[in-house]
This record gives structure tokens, C-alpha cells and sequence, in this order.
């Protein structure tokens, strides 16, 4: 079977079929709010700090983000690559995040797996 | 886990609100005058960075004997702290034609630093035609 397309390739690499998602999130200045839902089939993603202010990020585990707590990623274009080969099941925990000082605006992009070759629906608030 | 950007607080310096500096000017300097062809002071909160500073003087009329010119790049720092950049001179009787000119580049300089391009002449007939000026930009401390 011909390999024609990066989905095909991933599929012969993970084993499985996988799709992306990407959403746009938002919390207000200083309140924690939930970039990334716990989806236990992801493999990867990456989240961009599309706002002015830094944001602090952290799995859901490791309690409420804060400026002593958590992953800073700056702002104006951060990111945070996370994948499960090298972070482990992590990845595919809840991620929390808090703006500091002005509303926070994170673009995500995950990549899930799914039954079939079907697009994944992306659930309300977060991937 | 891979994390992308600067650890700094801040992007690049210069994404920091940037805004373009550019002061300059030209004219003839008379015996006994001293002419500031370009000052520029760092506001309050802001930085700037200095890519390029200029002083150059030519000898228009004959310069008188005793007579010199004196081609100045400033910085005065907060106290006030002189630190000259650039002091070249002409000497005396120096004829038509005689000329100086300097390049200064890349300044830092910090909130409430003053840069000043300054061309003086000692009191005599003599007349030097003069100028200078610098461009920076300026942003967020």
C-alpha cells in the first residue's frame, strides 16, 4: 500500500491512526483555566502563548498554576512541545494555565488518536 | 518537553514598544559659538540603543590664530557623569578645508542618559561648517 500522506506515515509509526486538533482557549488574567482537557489518547501537542502576558502551565497533578508554579511560556508566540516518547503519559493529562496580568489566549495543537481514519471531535473548552 | 522562546521576561529588546530615533542637523558654527546639533534624552522606563552617531566639522573661513574647533559625541549619565564618546578639535589657524569627521556606533544607553553632538569654535573670524546627528531606537526598559 502506498504511503501518500503524513497520516499515513504516523499510523506506520505509531500503529495506530492518529488525527490533529487544534483549538484556540482563553482564561481571564490570573485565573487558572484549562488549556488541554485529560484525553488519554493523545500522543503530542504543542501550545503557543498567543497573548501579551506570560503564562504559567502545569498538568493538572501538579496543583494550580502560578508564577511559582509551573511551565513559563512567554509571550507573543512561547511554546511547549510535549510528546509521549519522551514525556510519557503526561501528555495526555489535563493542562492548566494562568495569565499573568492580562487575559490569556493559548493555541493548542494536539495530535489523538482515533478509531478508524475518522476526524477526531474536539471536545468543548479544550482538546 | 520542549520549550520554545527566551527565558527572558521579555521577547528581543527591540519588540519592547519600539520607536525609531532620528536627530540631525547642519550649519555654520561662528568664532565663539558652540552649536548642539542633536540631543536626545532616554524618557523614563525606556532604553535605547544607539546604532549610529555623527559629528563632523570643514573649515569654511580661515581659522584665526589661538582659534580651534572642537567636535564633541556626549553621553551624560544620571549624577550628571560626562563620558565623551568622540573629542577630536582643529587646531588653530587651520585652513579652508580642513575637516574632522566621526562615526560613533552602537550605544547603549539607559533611562535618563543624554547623548549630545556637539560642534563649538573659540572666539576669532574663523568659521566652521558643521554638523551631526544619531539614530537608534528606543524601547521598554
Amino acid at each position: 500500500m502506498d504511503r501518500l500522506t503524513v497520516r499515513d506515515l504516523l499510523r506506520d509509526l505509531l500503529g495506530v491512526p492518529t488525527s490533529p486538533i487544534v483549538l484556540q482557549v482563553g482564561g481571564a488574567p490570573n485565573t487558572a483555566f484549562s488549556v488541554l482537557r485529560n484525553d488519554p489518547s493523545r500522543v503530542s501537542f504543542l501550545m503557543v502563548n498567543t497573548g501579551p502576558s506570560p503564562v504559567f502551565v502545569v498538568p493538572q497533578a501538579a496543583g494550580q498554576p502560578s508564577s511559582l508554579n509551573g511551565v513559563r511560556i512567554e509571550p507573543n508566540g512561547g511554546a511547549l512541545s510535549v510528546m509521549w516518547r519522551d514525556d510519557g503519559e503526561v501528555t495526555g493529562w489535563e493542562w492548566l494555565g494562568i495569565s499573568l496580568g492580562t487575559p490569556g489566549t493559548m493555541l493548542t495543537v494536539s495530535n489523538v488518536i482515533i478509531p478508524g481514519d475518522q476526524p477526531h471531535k474536539p471536545a468543548a473548552g479544550g482538546a | 518537553m520542549q520549550l520554545f522562546g527566551p527565558t527572558g521576561s521579555r521577547n528581543f529588546p527591540t519588540d519592547r514598544n519600539p520607536t525609531r530615533i532620528a536627530v540631525g542637523a547642519f550649519a555654520g558654527v561662528v568664532g565663539g559659538a558652540s552649536t548642539t546639533f542633536a540631543t536626545y534624552t532616554v524618557p523614563a522606563g525606556r532604553r535605547c540603543t544607539i546604532w549610529s552617531a555623527t559629528v563632523n566639522g570643514v573649515v569654511i573661513t580661515v581659522l584665526a590664530a589661538g582659534q580651534t574647533s572642537e567636535q564633541i559625541i556626549r553621553v551624560t549619565k544620571p549624577g550628571p557623569i560626562l563620558t565623551e564618546q568622540v573629542h577630536d578639535i582643529i587646531q588653530a589657524a587651520a585652513a579652508v578645508g580642513t575637516r574632522v569627521q566621526h562615526d560613533k556606533s552602537t550605544i547603549e544607553l539607559a533611562a535618563g542618559d543624554i547623548l549630545d553632538v556637539i560642534v563649538s569654535v573659540t572666539a576669532g573670524a574663523g568659521v566652521v561648517q558643521a554638523g551631526g546627528g544619531l539614530s537608534g531606537v528606543e524601547y521598554d526598559a
